[in-house]
């Protein structure tokens, strides 16, 4: 089976500095979480794979496709959905505007089953009662809820996420995993930026941890959080779940 | 110095289309900062070749309407040659965009000397426009009041636009986050020719409608732009009602300080910006991006 | 060694320069002195803009200033050669200083803007004020530097009464850029948010660097209306920035040797090109359109001197 999303020998700078040396990942489907402390190069790399960033060398590839070079229109014209750190909200623009501006049927192909408007407010009620605010008078869970589903009326089959459990609070993180699983569950790969652990455990099942730009381990979660030495080692974490 | 209320009230009038001329340059020329980032250094030279286009059309028809809508629309295909020819090519880095649109103003403009020569022009507004009109209180030029008229018209427009339309909706969240626009599978490199068309056309418009009751020259260019920045920069960058806020203040400040005090204008005009700036250091109404 | 070799090529370079008088014929030496107070215009520019990354159109502004000084006081207060000069560039600097309080809270385009409104102010005032300025004429008839009793006013003469100037102030310039304030300078111009995190006082350095290429600018602005006789709004316009920032850019805006280089193409190109048409603002002006295209990958490669990479970069 073709890998999802498959990234090889990857380098990227920021401003002169080499920020990924040589990543390689490849993610198969259902949901992978990339960990590791702040820093490390995580946002980059998502950075990249949506083309907001230019890769000096090394491939992305999405379904077989290559990214690299590719506007990030492009990008997320070919199934790739971004759920940026921060959330990334347009201010001036309302929760009904902003789906609608980003709806475009004509460029879904699948026939069935497809992201409209009207699913994305089954999915989040509480955004259908604050159609007409702004973006900016929206709170932190709701931006996240805006957030994912101005990427999901794209209609992609890959979710790219960066830190969605920044800022939420308890309740709402349960929240957030349940949509999470929701997601995964309609078919919907997910790659997912976190810190928190007990978020990323309970979101995918698969881990790879990031360490100064590389990828320096992979696996499956409960090996992980079972293993004292590797998250004190990566993660710096002592003996409570916390980053 | 005893200045009667009918002379304030025209003073306020000049001042207030002026504004109306400002805002119709400026609007487009926002945009294009709010959304591209790019400071059209060219941006007068739109003005003065619309003025200059207006002239030739004239000389060849006679009819000042053709002018209006020839010119602009002339200035408007020049405008998205540029934007998909050159500006293209460098997209991306916003420094050298500007340079660019810098070199293709300097380059323009001393092309529109060698063919058109140095000395002022004017162009010739329609006769429907010269019967001064009755404002009770005074009687005011006609073709001033048509000034007003349309900038007031093309600020609704373009209110309608970006409230109703997808363009507007993409320029909107463009000029409040590019990338994430991009990333949402929005064709961002096609709203920016747009974006940039829209802008030379109503700078185009305002060239043919200025250069009929204000005399222009080489050099006016760059009078235009240096105008238009202060009008953007006071009202913020990417705003709308920010360039409607700042033409006014413009206007009124330029209309004022010409019948007074001639030699202090630009300090004055300057003056206000660095005021502003000191208490909003991104205008009027705008945003930190 | 690669460094001695290369300032052996400067030394050679400069006795080059003492030489060249007596090398060519007179009327080229008019040209070399222009090439030289433009050159030291230039590198001001490529100091702030090269090495301190703030792209300007105000040098002009500064140049203007210390010359209509220079020649206001030449003219109608004569206080001694050089009390008048030390006047001059005092003016400019002062200037450079008042600018700097304002514009150091800005960087890139906005930077940008208000160096173009500083010009702009400049223009107008020399316009304007013409009781001081003579309006658009300007001043002229500005009698020729005495210095030491001699008066300067031989072609010869003129060039080494640039000369002089001219290295000690490029002299100067690279002992600066190589200095701790060059390199924090340079940090600075590539990210200042990691300078500042670093601990670095970005203001003060952007506010000593305006100060600086002011002051250069002054001194540039002295030396032109010694060799002119005059100074004129002309000078001080939006087309004269932006040939200065041509000059830059074609020379290479990373290095201060780029000065020299795009002086002479400038000089040359004007030289020539007016003998056969009107319009070399429109062929400086193609020129730059192609620098700005062309000139590699991004124009932060052309402000970054060139230095052997380490790494592969992507632009």
């Amino acid at each position: 089976m073709q890998p999802v999303l498959e990234i090889s020998d990857l380098h990227v700078f920021r401003q002169g500095s080499h920020i990924l040396k040589g990543i390689n990942l490849s993610l198969s489907g259902g949901s992978l979480a990339l960990i590791g402390r702040n820093g490390m190069g995580k946002t980059t790399l998502i950075l990249t794979i949506m083309g907001l960033l230019k890769a000096s060398t090394g491939s992305v590839r999405f379904k077989g496709e290559e990214l690299t070079g590719k506007k990030p229109y492009i990008i997320a014209r070919q199934g790739i959905g971004l759920v940026p750190q921060g959330k990334r909200v347009f201010p001036s623009l309302t929760v009904d505007e902003h789906l609608r501006l980003v709806f475009n049927p004509k460029r879904i192909s699948k026939a069935d089953s497809i992201w409209n408007i009207e699913r994305v407010y089954a999915l989040f009620p509480r955004l259908k009662e604050r159609i007409h605010q702004e973006g900016n008078r929206l709170s932190g869970g709701e931006q996240q809820m805006l957030a994912i589903g101005r990427a999901l009326v794209t209609n992609p089959s890959l979710l790219l996420m960066d830190e969605p459990s920044e800022g939420l609070s308890p309740i709402l993180m349960d929240s957030l995993i349940e949509t999470c699983h929701r997601l995964t569950e309609a078919g919907i790969s997910l790659l997912v930026v976190e810190q928190r652990l007990h978020f990323a455990s309970a979101v995918s099942d698969k881990y790879a941890i990031l360490m100064t730009g590389a990828v320096v381990h992979q696996g499956a979660f409960p090996e992980l959080l079972r293993d004292p030495n590797l998250l004190s080692t990566y993660m710096g974490i002592g003996n409570s779940g916390e980053s | 110095m005893d200045i009667s209320l009918t002379t304030m009230m025209m003073i306020t009038l000049n001042g207030v289309t002026y504004a109306g001329l400002l805002f119709m340059a400026a609007s487009g020329f926002t945009l294009v900062f709010g959304l591209m980032r790019v400071v059209n250094m060219a941006h007068g030279i739109f003005y003065l070749m619309a003025a200059y286009l207006g002239l030739t059309i004239y000389r060849m028809t006679g009819n000042w309407w053709l002018c209006l809508i020839g010119s602009s629309l002339m200035v408007a295909f020049c405008a998205y040659v540029l934007q998909f020819t050159l500006l293209r090519k460098v997209q991306g880095d916003d420094l050298r965009e500007t340079l660019l649109t810098l070199g293709i103003g300097f380059t323009v403009g001393d092309l529109l000397l060698a063919f058109y020569g140095g000395m002022p022009q004017r162009l010739t507004a329609p006769t429907l426009f010269s019967t001064p009109v009755s404002l009770g209180f005074l009687i005011y030029p006609g073709f001033r009041l048509f000034v007003l008229g349309v900038s007031v018209f093309i600020g609704l427009f373009l209110w309608a636009l970006l409230k109703f339309t997808q363009l507007g909706r993409i320029i909107r969240a463009g000029v409040d986050d590019r990338e994430m626009t991009s990333a949402v599978g929005i064709n961002i490199d096609r709203a920016f020719t747009g974006v940039f068309m829209l802008a030379g056309l109503f700078t185009g418009l305002s060239g043919v409608i200025g250069g009929s009751y204000i005399a222009f020259a080489p050099g006016e260019d760059i009078h235009v732009l240096i105008y238009s920045l202060i009008v953007v920069i006071l009202g913020g960058l990417g705003s709308l009602g920010g360039a409607a806020l700042g033409a006014l203040t413009v206007g009124l400040i330029d209309s004022f300080s010409k019948t007074l005090f001639p030699a202090f204008t630009m300090f004055f005009l300057f003056g206000t910006l660095m005021l502003v700036l000191a208490f909003r250091p991104y205008g009027l109404l705008g945003k930190e991006r | 060694m690669k460094r001695f070799s290369y300032g052996g090529l400067l030394a050679v370079g400069f006795l080059i320069s003492l030489l060249l008088p007596w090398l060519v014929p007179n009327f080229y030496i008019f040209l070399l002195t222009k090439i030289l107070f433009l050159s030291l215009a230039a590198a001001s520019l490529i100091l702030l803009a090269g090495y301190g990354g703030m792209l300007s159109l105000a040098q002009v502004a500064f140049y203007g200033v210390a010359g209509y000084i220079f020649g206001f006081c030449s003219l109608r207060i004569g206080i001694g050669f050089m009390p008048t000069v030390v006047l001059a560039i005092l003016g400019s600097s002062v200037t450079g200083g008042l600018f700097a309080l304002i514009a150091v809270r800005t960087s890139g385009l906005y930077f940008l803007m208000m160096t173009l409104a500083l010009g702009q102010l400049a223009f107008f005032g020399a316009f304007q004020w013409a009781e001081v300025t003579g309006g658009y004429d300007g001043l002229v008839g500005i009698p020729a530097p005495v210095l030491f009793g001699y008066t300067i006013n031989s072609g010869k003469a003129v060039y080494y009464f640039t000369l002089v100037p001219v290295v000690a102030g490029f002299y100067w310039l690279r002992r600066l850029v190589a200095s701790p304030f060059g390199l924090a300078l340079q940090g600075i111009r590539d990210s200042e948010v990691r300078m500042a995190a670093l601990g670095f006082n970005v203001k003060i350095h952007k506010f000593l660097v305006i100060v600086f290429s002011s002051t250069l600018a002054g001194l540039a602005g002295v030396l032109s209306t010694s060799f002119y006789g005059m100074i004129s709004p002309q000078m001080v316009s939006l087309a004269a920035a932006v040939t200065l920032l041509f000059i830059s850019l074609v020379g290479g805006i990373g290095r201060l040797e780029g000065a020299f280089i795009g002086a002479l193409v400038y000089v040359l190109v004007e030289d020539y090109a007016s003998v056969i048409t009107n319009r070399y603002n429109t062929i400086i002006g193609i020129f730059f359109i192609l620098v700005v295209l062309f000139f590699s990958k991004g124009i932060a490669d052309i402000f970054r001197p060139r230095k052997k990479k380490k790494s592969p970069q992507q632009a």
